[in-house]
């Protein structure tokens, strides 16, 4: 409903705008006849009408809607739409900020976008990397970890120590000990 | 390519209208879908909108599939990679990394889970955009989901333990007496 009354208002001010250059001076011209010493630039008036009456609604609602949307219990009523509380956030129990029940936690997502982006970026050869992929598996190794040597994997090194909460075995098991 | 056949798909099929997913018709679609699937398999987790990634899924997925049951001396097989995916190195990756790493698990080879909406910040502020991160699995970046918690040392779940040994022991015990 908004979305249409939006996007009609933007069609009808494009089409007046590029009506009002045939009927009107341009407002650009006002430019030419001003001493160039003037510092402060005026903007010229806009020779538009004022456009906020194209949002206003064209006919009036009855009392019977009008009290429809004020006190019923229907969810186009506006006590219901905007006075419920709502019931589908959850706690997050690693850091405890809120987050809609079917998303995941976005502030502990954040840290784990920027682990991702730096080992990425950790990457020495990035043309290799976009262009002619490596054909093996992609093996990070931190500061404080074992070094080992495996010819079937790529191993990249990272000059920095392993995160707390990044644990190593990647393949997690149940009821473990953290 | 009527020859070729798979098990059923082990991800959710979304219900939205395929055409509308992207303007254009049919040609700008598969361009959409070849675009996402390369950067799929090249950084092995993205985000992005959830119609066109959920519906991306399917075909990485499908393309793993059909990879793993027929191998790279199928003409059909081949075809289809040659057609979906644009970059040619990434054929080789998906052949010599995604299927010896594949080769024991059955279900979906992919993760997507929904990022949270941030309100107003696009262009028609009052339709929520949903994003999601996709990903293969058993890649080398940190887990989503955090890790599975320790809950033994809870204390209700202490006593639940002490109260369960006790009544065990009794039990016993009376068994023992009938016996007698
Ligand atoms: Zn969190």
């Amino acid at each position: 409903m908004l979305s249409n009354l939006i996007i009609r208002y933007r069609l009808i001010t494009d089409q007046l705008i590029r009506y009002s250059q045939f009927l009107f001076s341009s407002p650009t011209f006002a430019f030419v006849d001003m001493p160039t010493t003037t510092t402060t630039i005026t903007t010229p008036k806009s020779s538009l009408p004022d456009m906020s009456i194209l949002l206003t609604q064209k006919h009036r609602a009855t009392i019977e809607r009008r009290r429809i949307r004020r006190h019923s219990d229907l969810p186009m009523s506006l006590m219901i739409k905007y006075g419920t509380p709502r019931q589908d956030l959850h706690q997050c129990l690693e850091c405890g900020t809120w987050h809609e029940k079917k998303t995941i936690c976005g502030n502990c997502y954040d840290r784990i976008r920027k682990e991702t982006q730096a080992m990425k970026d950790s990457y020495p050869n990035k043309d290799e990397f976009n262009h002619n992929h490596p054909q093996q598996e992609i093996v990070y190794v931190y500061k404080n970890d074992e070094k080992f040597h495996d010819d079937t994997k790529r191993i990249v090194e990272i000059q920095r120590e392993r995160p707390t909460w990044f644990s190593k075995n990647l393949i997690p098991k149940i009821n473990t000990t953290k | 390519m009527s020859n070729l056949s798979t098990r059923t798909l082990r991800v959710t099929v979304p219900h939205a209208i395929r055409s509308k997913i992207t303007g254009g018709g049919q040609n700008a679609r598969h361009e959409k879908i070849k675009a996402i699937l390369g950067e799929l398999f090249r950084h092995e987790r993205i985000e992005g909108y959830i119609r066109t990634h959920d519906e991306t899924r399917q075909y990485a997925e499908r393309l793993i599939e059909l990879a793993k049951k027929y191998g790279d001396q199928h003409v059909g097989t081949m075809q289809l990679m040659d057609y979906w995916v644009n970059d040619k190195d990434l054929i080789h990756k998906v052949f010599k990394v995604y299927v010896p790493r594949y080769t024991n698990t059955i279900g979906p080879y992919t993760n997507s889970y929904r990022l949270p909406i941030k309100y107003g910040e696009f262009k028609f502020p009052h339709i929520p955009r949903q994003n999601i991160v996709l990903e293969m699995k058993d890649n080398p970046y940190p887990r989503i989901i955090p890790d599975p918690r320790n809950y033994s040392n809870i204390l209700t779940n202490v006593l639940l333990n002490e109260a369960r040994k006790e009544y065990r022991t009794e039990r016993n015990n009376r068994n023992e007496k009938k016996d007698k």
